[in-house]
């Protein structure tokens, strides 16, 4: 989109237009143009002030009031920093307002409404910036610069233009005097120093012609602005150059207010919101291209997964097929043996329990067992706390007693592994000898029940018992039959 | 921003504020389009991937339980077989129990008996079982345990084994003695006897099981 710039004086309105590498005149038509606006009217104020170094909403705040109580009702105003004073905490800074009366403020509303207006410039406006780009900030200079409306005097301290004054066209001695007075008011104002000589640079006038206007003495010195590449050269070019670098970098301090430069900020808006929508389009097409591959790599493992598990399912199924040929299914083919084997754990044989019996109790015949009880683990039972601890023999004060509390220890509790109770006997009239033999037969026979078990009472069966020896009817009688009753309890070890 | 600077707009700028709003409201909405749209396909996506990839375990490890049992198929199957076909997969036939056990009996002629099998009911698994059906989130089938209890007098040892040999057999299916208390009689003649017996029965056909197994 070209970039138009107007340049407005008193009596003067110029419209050039930036194409390509040139500027050339051209005339501002149609609507929505991108404009420059120079304004070069006498009536410019520069107001020096010391403020308060502030940031952010504060030091706009402050600066809109000092501009509004310095110009009341100005329509092109702005507040420049020269330099931070860090000892002090304030800035030294110029107020700067153009006049130009109501038609340049009426001018100005109505291109601001037709065209997006980015800045208002003037031309010290433009030297500052052009000394700003050049990187020259730390220089104080006195610019003499030819323009349509006469000569310009801007003298730039710091990068910002601390004074400008429009005087008449150049001529022998009229403005030679006019830079001594702007001079002497610098050095009055104090913004120079007496007695150092302050660089003079004319621009847009030959250098013969210049020295020409160099006033007399030594408050100061002619000098030459460098050539800076990338930028306009206005020691040769003028102001005109200051006008290209107008159309072409605008940037720095500028007087229009943003009531006026609506229609740039709309474009700027819009351009940011375009590059907004493309970032966020942008953003939202690389998370949504990141997630899709996440997805199809997802997806791809599911294809891969489920080929396994069709394998899987496949070798399932044509076993599946083979035990159905069998009339068998899957699950009698995974269950039914070991479902079987847990509950036949702890089963009991009887002849097995018949067996253990005679070996250990019948074989001997001073031993008469009186009854056997057996009884199977409990399949469902699912700790076999105590099992041996459990294990029970002792001497019966009598058969009755004995069986009430061996049949709490020893077939009542839900064991897993199965249990058998025998309650024995000895013959009526043996000796003390064949008494000692017969249990000492049990004793040993115990360890070769095979996967029966007693516990270590059965192992000590008649040696922890007195030995009686009784004469007389009554009293043998009664002492042979309490000592002659004895329930054992047996434990089947190992799986049934 | 133009509002919050409290600027007058001409109709041209309002409208190239309006077409930025609604660009920027556009490229919003397309953007959060996609990439919800992108994000609703890579959930599924993987969801799909987490489902496959319980089944493919589940699968696994059904085809590795098989693929383990196999190692053995002749005498598994033998096995498997003569279960079935000794009745624990089958409801308890109690008269024919009953009658079996009262021939035996009627044979040897015992100075006395009484039996009595009771009602089929259900009992829960042994714990181990319980775990297999536990770890594949499967119902396991019912166990239906029935009981039989008798009491005969006067047999001898053998006779006796005879009797409950001949229970085992009638009771067509897993069958276990449970207790059995033995007494010398006081006369000399024989034995008595007072014995439990458990049948158990997996009831696999008539429940949902087998159905629900991958």
């Amino acid at each position: 989109m070209p970039r138009y710039l107007r340049y407005l004086a008193a009596n003067e309105c110029r419209d050039w237009v930036a194409s390509d590498a040139q500027l050339r005149s051209a005339t501002l038509d149609g609507i929505g143009q991108s404009l420059v606006v120079v304004v070069d009217y006498a009536d410019e104020s520069y107001v020096p002030a010391t403020l308060p170094a502030l940031r952010g909403r504060d030091r706009r705040r402050l600066r809109a009031r000092r501009l509004e109580r310095e110009f009341p009702g100005a329509l092109l105003t702005t507040l420049v920093t020269v330099r931070a004073r860090a000892a002090d905490g304030t800035v030294d800074a110029v107020m700067i307002a153009v006049g130009g009366g109501a038609s340049l403020g009426e001018m100005l509303t109505e291109l601001g409404a037709r065209h997006a207006l980015r800045a208002v410039y003037t031309p010290a406006l433009l030297a500052a910036l052009w000394v700003r780009l050049a990187g020259l900030r730390e220089r104080r200079v006195l610019i003499v610069m030819p323009t349509p409306a006469g000569v310009r005097l801007v003298f730039v301290d710091g990068g910002q233009a601390a004074l400008s004054r429009l005087t008449a066209p150049l001529a022998g001695g009229t403005t030679a005097s006019e830079i001594a007075r702007t001079v002497q008011y610098l050095q009055n104002m104090q913004r120079i120093e007496r007695g150092v000589p302050l660089e003079l640079w004319f621009w847009g006038v030959a250098d013969q012609e210049a020295a020409e206007h160099v006033p007399g003495g030594d408050q100061t010195r002619l000098g030459r602005a460098p050539c800076v590449n990338g930028l306009p050269d206005p020691q040769r070019g003028g102001f005109a150059a200051l006008l290209e670098l107008a159309a072409r970098r605008p940037s720095g301090p500028q007087l229009a207010p943003d009531t006026l430069r609506a229609g740039w900020l709309a474009r700027r808006l819009q351009r940011a919101a375009r590059w907004a929508a493309a970032a966020i389009v942008l953003l939202g097409g690389c998370a949504a291209a990141w997630l899709g591959w996440q997805a199809s790599v997802a997806t791809e493992a599911a294809l891969a997964l489920a080929a396994e598990r069709q394998a899987y399912e496949r070798e399932s199924r044509d076993f599946e097929a083979s035990l159905a040929r069998q009339g068998l299914t899957p699950l009698e083919w995974q269950l039914l043996p070991e479902a079987a084997a847990q509950l036949q754990q702890g089963a009991v044989d009887l002849a097995d329990a018949f067996a253990a019996a005679a070996d250990g109790f019948g074989a001997v015949p001073d031993l008469q067992i009186a009854a056997l009880e057996v009884r199977a683990g409990d399949p469902l039972a699912d700790v076999d706390a105590g099992a041996a601890g459990a294990m029970t023999t002792e001497p019966a004060a009598s058969p009755a007693d004995a069986s009430a509390r061996l049949e709490a220890d020893c077939l009542t509790q839900p064991f897993s592994a199965a249990a058998m109770q025998i309650d024995f006997g000895l013959a009526a009239g043996l000796g003390v000898r064949r008494r000692d033999a017969a249990l000492r037969f049990v004793r040993e026979a115990a360890s070769r029940l095979g996967p029966w078990q007693g516990g270590p009472a059965l192992r000590r069966l008649g040696s922890a018992e007195s030995l009686v020896v009784a004469a007389g009817v009554d009293a043998a009688g009664d002492a042979a039959g309490a000592a002659s009753q004895w329930s054992v309890c047996l434990r089947r070890t190992g799986a049934a | 921003m133009m509002a919050g600077l409290d600027i007058a707009l001409t109709a041209p700028q309002r409208a190239i504020v309006q077409r930025a709003a609604w660009l920027l409201g556009a490229a919003l909405l397309l953007g959060g389009a996609l990439v919800a749209l992108a994000a609703w396909q890579h959930t599924r996506a993987v969801a799909a991937r987490d489902a496959e990839l319980l089944a493919v375990q589940q699968a696994r490890a059904t085809a590795e339980a098989l693929r383990a049992l196999r190692t053995t198929p002749g005498a598994r199957e033998a096995r498997v077989l003569a279960l079935r076909r000794a009745g624990f997969t089958t409801p308890a036939r109690r008269v024919e129990w009953a009658e079996g056990v009262t021939a035996a009996l009627t044979r040897l002629r015992p100075l006395g008996y009484a039996l009595e099998v009771g009602a089929e009911r259900g009992q829960s698994l042994p714990p181990a079982v319980q775990a297999w059906f536990d770890a594949r989130g499967v119902a396991p089938p019912p166990l239906r345990v029935t009981e039989l209890t008798l009491s005969v007098q006067g047999l001898h040892e053998q006779e006796l084994l005879d009797v409950l040999a001949a229970a085992h057999a009638a009771g067509a299916g897993l069958v276990r003695l449970e207790q059995c208390k033995i007494e010398r009689r006081s006369d000399g003649i024989g034995l008595d006897a007072s014995c439990r017996l458990r049948r158990f029965a997996l009831r696999l056909l008539d429940d949902t099981a087998s159905e629900a197994l991958p």
